[in-house]
């Protein structure tokens, strides 16, 4: 049978951990904003990763970014091609030390903001946006399909508060027919969360007031 | 026509007011609020204009709200018309937000309102060739195409 969830609940250096005590030869997939990652055990160590458009070791060093995302552990299928020699307690240890030392990456340095973010239900993805547009950091793949609308709605709230005579609105919701967005500002960036439509916002905002720090 | 509507709605406690824009931007009806009609139509077309960047990435938008320390603006989205609401307490958020979708549903009812409502329809994209627009807002409405 096999173990699935989501890496919001189980990291993936600790699926890792776990199924190379286990000495396990299983595939390990993830499927994170509609794009799949692979990784690969056998009898215990890491043999082989892809995460388009990286094989090997990279794409495992991509794949620890990942904050979310749905998983699935099979037992007993076997690596299709060997691109990984490193044993895992390195690579591991080679992957977490790049993040660490990522933080001076403009990419990177904001992940603590979506670990943290991405511990409240119901959140899909998160954006931080220079008021033109420019993505700063996101969890999705494809952030940039909607940055200039996501900067058009914040230009339009920060216009909104000089009519009535108001900073930036300290919040701002948007409800289409998929999801909800929720907009606020964060270090002088636009800061943009999409909820699936499930989500009320009088019982998510406080969570994700906490986790941004308001 | 629809202030029987609209006075349901000031009825509730911590709400100022409420109005109702066309798609023009226009202000069809309004009650309780102090704020000048080229107030109002200046805060609908800014609504207007994020209902129509979606529009143009083929969503629809069906309500936006805007939060600031003591002051909640509630904007519902239906096709032809907005209907913003401006409260002073997030206590009757929720009751609001109930009462909202029967008064739009109300609305949406009333025959002369839906009459006179027809006089002003618009395009969806309308708001973003009208009024003035800066440089920063016209270079990032170019970029949504």
């Amino acid at each position: 049978m096999a173990l699935v969830g989501n890496l919001k609940d189980l990291k993936l250096p600790s699926l890792i951990q776990l199924n190379c005590m286990e000495r396990n030869t299983a595939k390990l997939t993830i499927e994170a904003d509609g794009q799949y990652g692979f990784l690969y055990f056998d009898k215990g160590q890491v043999v082989h990763a892809e995460y388009d458009p990286d094989i090997g070791e990279k794409a495992v060093f991509r794949m620890l970014n990942l904050y979310s995302g749905q998983f699935k552990v099979e037992s007993g299928i076997r690596a299709p091609v060997k691109s990984i020699n490193t044993s895992w307690n390195n690579l591991l240890l080679d992957g977490l030390n790049q993040m660490d030392g990522a933080e001076d990456n403009p990419e990177q340095k904001f992940t603590h903001l979506f670990e943290k973010l991405f511990t409240v239900k119901g959140l899909k993805s998160a954006h931080l946006l220079t008021p033109d547009g420019k993505v700063i950091a996101s969890s999705s793949q494809n952030a940039e399909s909607h940055n200039y609308l996501h900067a058009l709605v914040s230009f339009q709230s920060s216009k909104i508060g000089d009519i009535l005579a108001r900073f930036h609105p300290e919040f701002m919701s948007l409800a289409t027919t998929g999801e909800r967005l929720i907009f606020t500002k964060y270090n002088k960036l636009d800061l943009i969360m999409v909820l699936d439509n499930k989500s009320k916002l009088d019982v998510v905002l406080p969570f994700l007031k906490q986790a941004i720090g308001q | 026509m629809s202030q029987r509507w609209l006075q349901e709605i000031v009825n509730l406690d911590g709400v100022e007011g409420v109005f109702i824009a066309s798609n023009r931007a226009k202000v069809i009806d309004k009650i309780g609020l102090d704020l000048k009609d080229s107030q109002l139509e200046a805060l609908s077309l800014r609504i207007l204009r994020i209902i129509a960047g979606y529009h143009i990435k083929s969503q629809k938008v069906n309500e936006v709200e805007f939060y600031w320390q003591n002051l909640y603006v509630i904007g519902k989205v239906a096709s032809e018309f907005i209907l913003v609401t401006f409260c002073k307490t997030p206590k009757v958020l929720s009751l609001l937000r109930i009462t909202l979708n029967v008064t739009m549903a109300n609305i949406l009812e009333d025959k002369k309102f839906i009459k006179v409502i027809k006089d002003h329809v618009a395009d969806r994209v309308f708001s973003l060739e009208k009024g003035e627009i800066d440089e920063s807002e016209k270079n990032l409405i170019s970029k949504l195409k």
